[in-house]
């Protein structure tokens, strides 16, 4: 196994794993999307609410926000032992938003919430959820709590999270003349002419759409376009609640958990 | 996670797994075929509702089902490991 060519900017990341199955890359794709727990609103008690949307539809807004996470000190309720319905401080955040448009309209910000506990908050205190026209109130509590992308997506990590194939093009020099019809072709532009030759610019953007075979003028085409069963480029991009690099850990140690787990009841079952 | 055995013979193992999907299974699936030992393994979800998949194993003459298993499993962990340490290396932590 080995990981090369990364490549990290704020909340994205890409990377090359090479030696790994098609299930391992899978297995790592679908934890980080579905199992990997993030913070989102998920009750919330109005008070009142005197704006044009339904309680209901507040209430979707504030669970859709994507909140800061703080996987060490908050743990999910299935596994907390506090056996209360509400929740307790160890998996529960709450918030609270009390707002009134006096003479002008105003817009309610993800920012107006206020937090009760200060490492859980909005990512981004500028998302729009309703606007108020004067006289208008709206005040409201809300919980938070540890969830998965697999009960809800607003529980979801990542806002993308794909593999592919390393692609792998190889130019048959002996029957290529460089007409460079294939390059004009090329929609992701990695093919070139350098010298007099055709030559592969940047192989990791290729979209193995076989453009530049369909357009070869030559009766057999000297480009062949293959790709890797064993190495994937990732590309991944966090929402903010966790960063990009917590993820990808999460997400393997979240599968060794799951086979040390079933490696210990195989043992409970002799 | 909670497990379930459905079926087990000197050679085979059906092993109801609750709480896990295709995201597992699919990769235990392909763990357990790369030993040499095993002559049919594959599992199913019944539902895709239904939180629960069964995972059924048989194993050639010299082979014991629940052995080979845990050996895929160990591999299933090693490899989330030397991923983890892979990781944390090319970002440059630790």
């Amino acid at each position: 196994m080995e990981l090369s060519s990364i490549k990290q900017q704020d909340n994205a990341i890409r990377f090359i794993l090479s030696g790994v199955t098609p299930a391992f890359a899978n297995a790592m794709r679908r934890v980080m999307i579905a199992e990997v727990p993030t913070m989102a609103i998920d009750d919330v008690i109005i008070i009142e609410n005197t704006s044009v949307l339904f309680d209901e539809f507040l209430a979707h807004r504030f669970g859709l926000i994507p909140l800061t996470t703080d996987l060490d000190s908050y743990i999910l309720p299935e596994k907390c032992d506090c056996n209360s319905e509400l929740g307790c401080n160890r998996c529960r955040a709450s918030f609270t938003m009390e707002i009134e448009a006096k003479d002008d309209m105003i817009v309610v910000y993800s920012g107006d919430l206020k937090p009760d506990n200060p490492v859980v908050t909005p990512v981004n205190n500028k998302i729009p959820i309703v606007k108020l026209a004067a006289g208008q109130k709206l005040q409201l509590e809300a919980y938070a709590r540890l969830g998965r992308g697999q009960e809800h997506a607003k529980w979801q990590p990542v806002s993308v999270c794909t593999y592919k194939y390393l692609p792998k093009i190889s130019i048959d020099m002996k029957k290529c003349d460089s007409c460079g019809k294939c390059v004009k072709f090329c929609p992701k532009c990695i093919l070139e002419i350098k010298d007099k030759r055709l030559v592969v610019k940047d192989i990791e953007e290729c979209t193995l759409c076989t453009q530049c075979i369909k357009n070869c003028p030559k009766k057999s085409c000297p480009i062949k376009v293959e790709w890797s069963e064993k190495d994937f480029i990732f590309n991944i991009e966090s929402n903010g609640a966790l960063p990009i690099t917590k993820i990808v850990e999460q997400a393997a140690i979240q599968i060794g958990e799951k086979a040390s787990e079933l490696s210990s009841l195989m043992k409970n079952l002799e | 996670m909670r497990i379930k055995t459905i079926k087990k013979t000197k050679d085979e193992l059906k092993l109801e797994i609750e709480g896990e999907g295709h995201t597992f299974c699919n990769l235990l699936q392909n763990t357990l075929v790369e030993d040499r030992s095993i002559k049919n393994v594959g599992y199913d979800t019944p539902h895709p509702l239904t939180e629960k998949s069964i995972i059924y194993i048989k194993v050639k003459k010299d082979g014991n089902p629940q052995k080979i298993l845990e050996r895929a499993l160990k591999k299933i962990n090693q490899r989330t490991d030397e991923f983890l340490s892979e990781f944390r290396k090319a970002i440059g932590t630790k």
